[in-house]
């Protein structure tokens, strides 16, 4: 065959397409001296079309940058149903921007494109290290473990996987392997997600000042393209001051990412939270009242209730309370202990509550799901499953408020009836 | 068949009801690691002309970046350790290093706005969010010296109503050290240039349209850099304070981040920080260009930004056997094809030195290799674009200049199309099968061939930033 040959043939042409295609995704590329060739996490197998948002070269994550990369990724898919490097960027999109609303429904589609991206080729790499962290956000935790593991076999040398190994292991309270996971992150390359996880996982272990610490160089390690992830850490800063009992650099932080984000979910009920605890209880309901309006949650709902049951408005408590449990959903919707925990606390259902919590342990058992569960067998009378499941909740040294009040409460009662 | 039923309703139902409800409840950080801070884009070092007894050295970090980059403008990062390092014994470690330590400075904590009236100087009141850096200087057995603190960087170029007479700021951060030694760190205009959109679809030079595979017609280059800027630390050191027993050194940057872990040492438990963060560690580091881009394959990158210059033995495969020769064979039938093994000329170029020019031993290891007893050939910007392949010893492999078409000379270099003035030199060696001035590798290039501004004839020489108030970019 000749090389004239080459060209003038379709059927060659094609053949040598593929070929140089197949060169490149094996890691060559031409003189690309700034795309996204310094770090294989940043490569996807949409190369030919774009680099993720929020990448030199790429919209910036910022409300319009969102909506227009989407937009411009579902043009495409409309146009070719099959271009796999268009689904991945689409579920990267839509990724972020379920986190600035709360809203589950770009997670829900997200994970629709990148399953069809994973029909049509099995061995995409980006596809599936993706799919990892839409199962995470969509709370199917053995799911993405187990899309962690098999990417990160293919590629042990990616930190993201890591990541989404340890995410899911945290949730399922298996703590030292995901501590291991997270280590190993931040060892191949610390960057601002590695950061972030050492954090969250110090605070686990009761180690605030050391999370706020990791946390800071997380948010620091952030690009200014970025702004998602700016207002992500600096909302996860806000918690941490919050946890601390600095109010006023909780409410500077969530004002931040604010900035950053404008309207940003977690930044504005956060700025509720610190109303409240500043004792501003009118600020706090018409802030939580606003966003509740715009992502109606569990945990607005109940902290709205809590609210006009503190002012004695016991109608309009029972109001949110309900609707609270409504928004959680049938037993079976239920991934987490967050509906237990709040029967529990506000003496609903009390049987119901147990039988959820039981079989949600069964599932899971990280130390808020114990938590839950020990504070409704308290509630229920039964003490001694009520401390054995509190010590499980205390197991990684937290210093989590909630569940050091609960437990401090079940000892004493377990101490006075034995 | 009834439990899957039910496993089937049981999953339709929660992922109904994770529509309605927080999807996002537990702590996801983000996973994807974008950090430009901390990213080295290009490194250069020359014979600085307008002070021929000095090197210049200019490390560049974050890539294409928007000169519209409001309200969260790009800086360097305060948690980022950043150096300029030099070996002048060819042994491939450190004998001279600086380092540099950013730190940023808030005015006025109840605004997060960068300024809130014109910066007409380096303390204007009005500017809020300011970087003072640190120079220290580290030598092999020496204690690290601190040549400079709160040493001051200009603002980003803002706007006419933000930024009014800009140069004049960026002249009041130019800083003398002691010894002779001046810095600059601040916002410039990205010198480098490539047809990036080219390039990034299926090695594409648009000049070579038509010879491609996939044959386009011919189309004169586009600056895929034009219009960015980026963040510049310059150095200039009188030569006699780098040099060794030869007049050749080494050069390479690199950016560091601190390690962390969960848990402190070994029966420790809640620590604090303090026991936590570790020493340093390199994410990013560069020496010659695109090395890193195309000659490391991506399962490696991680692992060889991390590693130092004097590791770079076990990448030598990479260079005798270079991916990139296999590609332009590949896409450019009408090319001479050029060996795709044993590819000692490329060992040579970028991780020895060649021979009689600036060649530092026995030791590979990628470094930019500069022979100061090389005088420059005039001003910064004049010299020929194609640098030693176009006989100025003074250019590109010697050092690197800001003027020199760095993407040409590799194309050609890895195509065994030297030119007429080294071809015969590199063939002389028994490199390129004997034949290092094949045709038409020898005419290879992206069709860009200069930077989009001019650069400057002084000290830092890189053009000042592009402004954000009038710049509009490439449909973003």
């Amino acid at each position: 065959m000749t090389r004239t040959s080459w060209r003038s043939s379709p059927r060659h042409r094609s053949r040598v397409k593929v070929l140089a295609a197949t060169i490149l995704a094996a890691g060559l590329a031409a003189a690309l001296p700034r795309m996204n060739w310094h770090h294989p996490e940043r490569v996807v197998d949409s190369m030919s079309i774009a680099p993720a948002v929020g990448m030199p070269g790429a919209p910036t994550t910022s409300a319009d940058g969102l909506r227009q990369r989407i937009a411009d990724m579902e043009n495409r898919l409309r146009e070719r149903p099959h271009d796999g490097g268009a689904a991945v960027l689409l579920a990267d999109a839509l990724l972020r921007q379920g986190r600035v609303t709360g809203d589950g429904h770009p997670a829900a589609r997200a994970a629709e494109v990148l399953r069809i991206a994973l029909e049509d080729n099995p061995g995409s790499y980006d596809a599936l290290r993706l799919l990892g962290a839409i199962d995470l956000s969509q709370h199917k935790f053995r799911d993405a473990l187990d899309v962690g593991r098999r990417a990160r076999d293919l590629r042990p040398g990616d930190a993201w996987n890591y990541g989404v190994i340890g995410d899911a292991l945290i949730e399922l309270g298996e703590y030292d392997q995901a501590f291991d996971a997270i280590d190993t992150m931040a060892r191949l390359r610390p960057t601002a997600g590695a950061y972030a996880r050492v954090a969250y996982a110090r605070e686990l272990c009761g180690d605030l000042p050391g999370a706020l610490h990791a946390m800071q160089l997380a948010a620091s390690a952030t690009a200014s393209r970025d702004p998602e992830a700016q207002a992500w850490y600096a909302s996860q800063l806000g918690e941490l001051y919050l946890r601390m009992g600095r109010l006023d650099d909780a409410e500077r932080e969530y004002r931040r990412a604010s900035f950053m984000f404008p309207d940003y979910l977690l930044a504005m009920v956060g700025q509720g939270k610190v109303m409240a605890a500043k004792g501003k209880q009118d600020e706090a309901l018409a802030i939580y009242l606003q966003q509740l309006r715009r992502t109606p949650t569990v945990d607005l709902a109940s902290r709205i209730g809590d609210l006009y049951a503190g002012h004695g408005d016991t109608a309009q408590a029972e109001h949110y309370y309900q609707l609270a449990e409504d928004l959680a959903g049938p037993p079976i919707a239920q991934t987490d202990a967050t509906l237990v925990l709040f029967l529990a606390e506000h003496d609903r259902k009390l049987p119901d509550a147990l039988t959820l919590g039981k079989s949600i342990a069964a599932m899971r058992s990280d130390i808020f799901t114990e938590d839950a569960l020990a504070w409704t067998y308290y509630k229920t009378g039964r003490l001694k499953e009520a401390f054995s499941a509190s010590r499980r909740a205390l197991r990684t040294g937290t210093r989590d408020s909630q569940i050091l009040r609960h437990a401090a409460e079940i000892e004493h009662a377990y101490h006075a009836t034995s | 068949m009834k439990r899957t039923m039910l496993c089937l309703l049981a999953l339709s139902f929660t992922g109904f009801w994770i529509l309605r409800t927080n999807a996002s409840s537990h702590r996801e950080a983000p996973l994807i690691s974008n950090d430009p801070q901390a990213d080295n884009t290009d490194v250069y070092a020359f014979i600085s002309p307008d002070r021929p007894d000095t090197v210049t050295m200019i490390a560049n970090y974050v890539p294409l970046e928007e000169p519209a980059g409001g309200p969260n403008f790009a800086s360097f990062g305060d948690d980022v350790l950043y150096a300029l390092h030099v070996d002048n014994n060819g042994d491939g470690s450190d004998d001279v290093s600086f380092e540099f330590r950013f730190k940023t400075h808030i005015r006025n904590g109840n605004t997060f706005l960068y300024n809130t009236g014109p910066i007409t100087s380096l303390t204007d009141p009005d500017w809020n969010v300011r970087q003072t850096y640190s120079v220290t200087r580290v030598t092999r057995h020496g204690r690290p010296e601190v040549l400079g603190e709160e040493i001051p960087t200009p603002p980003v170029n803002i706007g006419p109503r933000s930024t009014p007479n800009y140069e004049a700021l960026a002249n009041a951060a130019i800083t003398a050290l002691p010894d002779g030694v001046k810095v600059f760190a601040g916002q410039r205009d990205d010198p480098f240039f490539v047809d990036l959109g080219s390039v990034f679809d299926l090695a594409g030079l648009r000049p070579f349209n038509p010879l491609h595979v996939i044959p386009l017609p011919a189309a004169p280059g586009v600056d895929g850099v034009a219009g960015f800027n980026t963040h510049t630390i310059a150095i200039q050191v009188p030569t006699a304070q780098l040099v060794g027993s030869g007049p050749t050194i080494g050069v390479y940057a690199s950016a560091h981040r601190p390690k962390v872990t969960i848990r402190g040492t070994p029966g420790s438990q809640n620590t604090g920080s303090e026991n936590t963060e570790g020493p340093w560690v390199q994410v990013s580091r560069l020496a010659n260009p695109l090395i890193n881009e195309v000659v490391i394959p991506l399962a490696h990158k991680d692992r060889w930004n991390a590693l130092d210059p004097e590791n770079d033995q076990q990448f030598q495969g990479f260079y005798t056997d270079p991916e990139v020769t296999r590609l332009e064979n590949l896409l450019y039938p009408v090319l001479d094809d050029a060996p795709t093994t044993g590819r000692g000329d490329l060992v040579a170029v970028l991780l020895t030195g060649v021979p009689t020019l600036n060649f530092t031993g026995e030791t590979t290891s990628d470094f930019i290799r500069l022979n100061t007893a090389i005088p420059p050939t005039g001003p910064v910007g004049t010299g020929n674009r194609l640098g030693l392949l176009a006989g100025e010893f003074a250019g590109f492999p010697n050092g690197r200049r800001l003027e020199d078409d760095v993407v040409d000379i590799e194309l050609r270099a890895f195509a065994c199309g030297y030119g007429p003035v080294v071809g015969p030199i590199v063939a002389s060696f028994g490199f390129c099968a004997g034949n290092a001035n094949r045709t038409p590798n020898n005419l290879l290039g992206d069709g860009v061939d200069q930077n989009d501004k001019p650069f400057l004839t002084t000290f830092p020489y890189v053009a000042s930033p592009h402004q954000g108030y009038d710049h509009r970019h490439h449909g973003q």
